[in-house]
């Protein structure tokens, strides 16, 4: 085991070791958030809490164990329902701030 | 996610909220599936869109979340029925109007003859006609590959046909066949009479037995070639009769006499400068304009009028020849005025149209030999006589008679 490996396992949970053992789609085992970002104007979003703070410039997102804040220009929801979000507009950053 | 066609059904409304704790108004509806989109974030406001059945829903999270919401603008099906509802007699006339499109374009409204050179129009509007297509029967009574094989059959020169329709315009196409020979006629013998009495100037003979020779004085309706031709036997008597069409040039010298009048009074007509013009509307065979208006303003006095009338069908699609007429009526109003010739006026027009007969028979190639006119007033006006000798062809083909043979064969015997 070299030391990259064994910086890996510290990283990674029980569960998320267990997806990737057998291949599985983490989001299905550890529920993991889903961001998907198409382009450089739309961030789709999927598995969150719920948003923290909304403004033009910022939109902070609270997934399963880390936050991410997406900031950039004219910032819309596009849509916003229990499932998934979309949010679009200029988007200069992604960001993910995780919780300790 | 659900598309714009699905929330135009359901109806929407655009929601302006304001209040501090908005993100926790909108994890709150999320919560509770109540579906939110094109949330924007316009000052300390924010603009969204929810559908029109959730926002009672929306209530209770407004009031725990401190949060005020203004309709901005409704949109979607369900907003649309009082508009309709406004205008029930439209949408009622529209519907109306297409049921009424529907109803007219069962029926033929226009016929169209297409290739046809030897056969007229009106020789293929009476066939039609009877065979009961005529302008306004039901498309669905005629069947047209039966037709196309009836139209063939009443007109032999026809090789071709194809009957259809595009819109309420029934088109009946035709190829002839132009190259074809004439048909044989069936000699069946003619002889040739004179058409007038006169003398024999000369006679060609094509065709048949010459009856008469140069010189000979005939009357009207004498044979002058017979059809009938005899053949001899050994003994030069007559076996037996061919039977031709008897052809011949002849050229007879007959009195030919001209006579025309002129009244000494003559109408004119005379326009007052009123003039009418109105348009006219035609549906169904029924007429309106609005000429009885102008008759009522008019009075009863009786005018005489000279009329064109411009009418044109109302045409949809190129295609689509609706029952329905329109044009314009204008109308002259005029007075004849009788007005009179002076002598050589009257002589003059006499001579014009005397002149006008010579060169006619000019045309027609008969010789005039002498001519004798007189002109002679009389009490209406004037009239001319004149007494021509002409040379002119004659002879007309009339059917042998089996007497007329008979008589031939008597004589020879």
């Amino acid at each position: 085991m070299n030391k990259r490996d064994v910086f890996k396992q510290d990283m990674m949970s029980a569960g998320e070791r267990f997806a990737d053992a057998f291949s599985l789609p983490k989001d299905m085992v550890v529920n993991a958030t889903l961001i998907h970002m198409i382009g450089k104007s739309d961030v789709f979003v999927e598995n969150f809490k719920g948003i923290i703070s909304y403004t033009c410039h910022e939109i902070i997102v609270k997934g399963y164990g880390i936050k991410f804040c997406v900031c950039g220009e004219n910032l819309l929801i596009e849509h916003y329902c229990n499932d998934d979000m979309k949010i679009s507009g200029q988007i200069n950053e992604v960001r993910v701030i995780r919780e300790t | 996610m659900q598309n714009n066609y699905i929330r135009y059904i359901k109806g929407c409304l655009i929601i302006r909220l304001g209040g501090d704790y908005l993100e926790r108004f909108f994890n709150m509806c999320r919560l509770h599936d109540i579906d939110l989109w094109n949330i924007k974030k316009e000052n300390e406001t924010c603009m969204c869109e929810v559908y029109a059945a959730d926002f009672k829903r929306l209530v209770p999270f407004l009031r725990k979340t401190g949060t005020r919401a203004r309709v901005v603008k409704k949109s979607g099906l369900p907003f649309y029925f009082p508009f309709l509802k406004k205008r029930i007699i439209f949408f009622i006339g529209v519907a109306a109007c297409l049921a009424m499109l529907n109803f007219v374009t069962d029926y033929v409204w226009a016929i169209e003859y297409v290739g046809n050179r030897q056969i007229s129009d009106d020789e293929m509007t009476d066939f039609l006609k009877g065979q009961n297509i005529h302008y306004g029967v039901k498309k669905e009574s005629i069947h047209c590959e039966e037709e196309e094989k009836n139209l063939r059959e009443r007109f032999e020169n026809v090789t071709w046909t194809s009957i259809y329709f595009e819109g309420t315009k029934l088109y009946v196409e035709v190829k002839e066949n132009e190259k074809s020979e004439p048909a044989q006629k069936r000699v069946k013998g003619t002889d040739i009479v004179a058409n007038e009495g006169g003398v024999i100037t000369s006679i060609i003979t094509r065709n048949g037995v010459p009856k008469v020779k140069a010189g000979d004085s005939v009357e009207a309706g004498d044979v002058l070639v017979s059809g009938s031709v005899p053949i001899y036997d050994e003994n030069q008597l007559i076996a037996d009769y061919h039977v031709y069409d008897a052809d011949a040039d002849i050229l007879i010298r007959t009195p030919l006499r001209y006579k025309d009048t002129i009244k000494k009074s003559y109408p004119v007509i005379c326009y007052t400068g009123n003039d009418i013009r109105v348009s006219f509307l035609e549906m169904f065979g029924r007429h309106i304009d609005a000429m009885p208006v102008f008759e009522l303003l008019d009075g009863k006095k009786e005018r005489t009028y000279e009329t064109v009338t411009e009418k044109e069908q109302l045409v949809l699609l190129d295609n689509i020849y609706l029952p329905v007429y329109y044009g314009k009526i204008s109308k002259k109003e005029y007075y004849i005025r009788y007005m009179t010739y002076t002598q050589e006026e009257m002589e003059a027009r006499l001579l014009e149209q005397f002149e006008k007969f010579i060169f006619s028979l000019d045309e027609k190639g008969v010789q005039i030999v002498e001519k004798d006119v007189k002109i002679v007033e009389n009490k209406d006006g004037m009239e001319i006589n004149g007494d021509l000798l002409v040379i002119k062809t004659t002879g007309e083909n009339v059917d042998i008679t089996v007497t007329a043979q008979s008589e031939d064969e008597t004589i020879k015997e």
